[in-house]
């Protein structure tokens, strides 16, 4: 299995194209621990959607929180769009958020459209009012994603499907270029996760929105992606939309195994040199 | 028990009772408005902390200017760069990682406290004044507080109104607000400025002990009942005015402390939005 990402043969002349770069990049949480992501190489072309694969604990919600500017790599450079992500200025409105789950109080006073128009916050900048056609923008975005009705319930008491639906409306609102969604469908049940991606796989089709999502559900999603990367603490295998054929997938069924063999034979050939 | 004349009769007869009834409702929509982010935020703790930090202040302005020219404007000047400086420190210790914020605001809470304690005994005299900011003087209220708070009023509002939608989405949810580019930094701050303004002009009138009922109590109770920011501001705003107004009035019948009434009353109304609430279900 090769270790090294097979989108690489871009070249620099194509940045204008790609989205995301990352080079060399290392992270650990502090100095001392052992890095939760070492030595990633990754390119993603505009335009792609790609699913983000890999066991729990290697590290996928680092690998975004680093894209969205959260933390800052240790080593190595990533560039969302040619900027550092945490300094990405106006920029930051070309990328849309939707997390695992958003942490917030389900007695919230929030309606699903006050939730939506949140959106369009760092657009309308501070102190001014959000503008009457972000406020149409919003409703035609939960119609988009059948909640329309739903605009003026509070968010808290909707299903968490629906919930999901209006954050991924939110993310929208600013007609983000780049999607990023960590696990959207965890907690919801299987009728509503493919509704769930289907919409999604509609933005991309639609839109030409570049998409990052994070997921376990490898065979619910492999026909509408266009590449699959694996991580675990590095990035293990990353396939063009071309290759995802019956092997690409039976070696997503594998990641899991696959890389937990790669980080016990690296511990087994360290302790071997260590003894040395 | 009871007085001579009405409660109106006195509003028209004595200038303290006005200012007490403006002081009151000032403070009773200022402190209900604020109250509101400070229960969608949960920063009841941390009102607790800088409220009861107020007193080292307090206590350190009235040792350091009680005999000079000005002696009242200077103390209110030392408690609002002291609240300041508290609640800017609280926030700092608050975002760190060395000691959670709990802790942090706990040991600020207690070392200013002790400070105060301290700054009093060296004064060597009566201690009778430091009592009412402890439980708040709203009869002892001059015309010049009045146009101090009147202007930190409008200063606190003015500022919630401005940043209405920021603050409303950094409530929500801090981590997504930072995600979708908004400065979250600067609007936990804002809120904690905020916070800190609002117990200084609140301590003269309803104390130390007292200003955390008025910044939590009318918030919780609109949040009861309440479905949208809007509505909870109003409610929270209804009920903070009615409570001054009602608690104004009953101490006043019955002879016993406003503040204490005012926060008594504002229980009621608490209880009550439960009550109403349970029974909707």
């Amino acid at each position: 299995m090769n270790s090294a990402n097979n989108t690489g043969e871009g070249g620099a002349g194509q940045i204008g194209n790609l989205a995301i770069q990352v080079r060399g990049l290392s992270f650990s949480y502090s100095p001392g621990l052992e890095p939760t992501l070492h030595k990633i190489d990754f390119e993603l072309r505009r335009r792609v959607f790609l699913a983000l694969i890999g066991p729990n604990g290697g590290g996928k919600t680092t690998f975004l929180r680093i894209l969205l500017g959260e933390l800052q790599p240790t080593r190595g450079s990533v560039q969302v769009f040619g900027r550092a992500p945490h300094d990405l200025g106006s920029l930051r409105a070309k990328i849309g958020y939707v997390p695992q789950k958003a942490h917030f109080d389900l007695s919230f006073p929030a309606s699903a459209l006050d939730v939506v128009l949140m959106g369009s916050f760092f657009e309308t900048g501070l102190i001014r009012r959000v503008a009457r056609a972000k406020r149409r923008r919003a409703e035609e975005l939960l119609a988009r994603f059948g909640i329309a009705d739903l605009a003026k319930e509070q968010i808290g008491k909707l299903s968490f499907g629906q919930q999901q639906r209006a954050f991924i409306a939110r993310a929208l609102m600013p007609s983000p270029e780049l999607l990023i969604l960590d696990e959207p469908t965890v907690g919801i049940d299987t009728d509503g996760q493919t509704l769930f991606y289907d919409k999604v796989a509609m933005l991309h089709r639609d839109f030409g929105i570049t998409i990052v999502m994070v997921s376990h559900d490898i065979a619910q999603i492999a026909g509408h992606v266009d590449e699959i990367a694996c991580l675990f603490h590095t990035m293990h295998w990353h396939s063009r939309s071309e290759l995802i054929n019956e092997e690409v997938l039976q070696k997503a069924h594998v990641c899991e195994l696959d890389a937990y063999l790669k980080e016990h034979l690296r511990h087994i050939d360290e302790f071997h040199r260590n003894k040395q | 028990m009871g007085s001579d004349i009405s409660f109106l009769e006195s509003l028209q007869t004595f200038e303290f009772m006005r200012h007490a009834f403006v002081a009151g409702l000032i403070i009773g929509i200022t402190c209900s408005i604020l109250s509101v982010y400070v229960v969608l935020k949960r920063l009841a703790f941390i009102g607790q902390g800088i409220s009861h930090s107020a007193f080292g202040g307090v206590a350190l302005a009235l040792l350091l200017f009680e005999d000079s020219a000005f002696a009242d404007l200077k103390v209110d000047a030392v408690t609002l760069v002291f609240c300041l400086a508290v609640a800017v420190l609280i926030g700092w210790a608050s975002r760190g990682r060395r000691i959670s914020g709990d802790s942090a605001i706990g040991i600020f809470f207690a070392v200013s406290m002790a400070a105060g304690v301290i700054f009093i005994a060296l004064r060597q005299r009566y201690t009778g004044e430091v009592f009412s900011y402890l439980f708040g003087n709203i009869l002892g209220v001059s015309s010049s507080d009045i146009v101090a708070i009147s202007v930190l009023a409008a200063l606190v509002l003015g500022v919630i109104l401005a940043f209405f939608k920021e603050i409303f989405f950094f409530c929500f949810d801090e981590r997504l607000a930072a995600v979708s580019g908004l400065p979250t930094r600067f609007l936990h701050y804002l809120l904690l400025i905020l916070l800190a303004l609002t117990i200084v002009i609140s301590i003269k009138v309803v104390g130390i002990i007292l200003v955390s009922a008025f910044l939590v109590i009318p918030g919780a109770t609109a949040k009861l009942l309440s479905t949208s920011i809007k509505k909870m501001l109003i409610i929270s705003a209804a009920i903070g005015i009615a409570s001054s107004l009602i608690g104004l009035f009953v101490s006043y019948h019955l002879e016993i402390p406003s503040g204490a009434t005012i926060v008594l009353v504002q229980f009621l109304t608490l209880i009550t939005a439960m009550l109403v609430r349970r029974l909707r279900a």
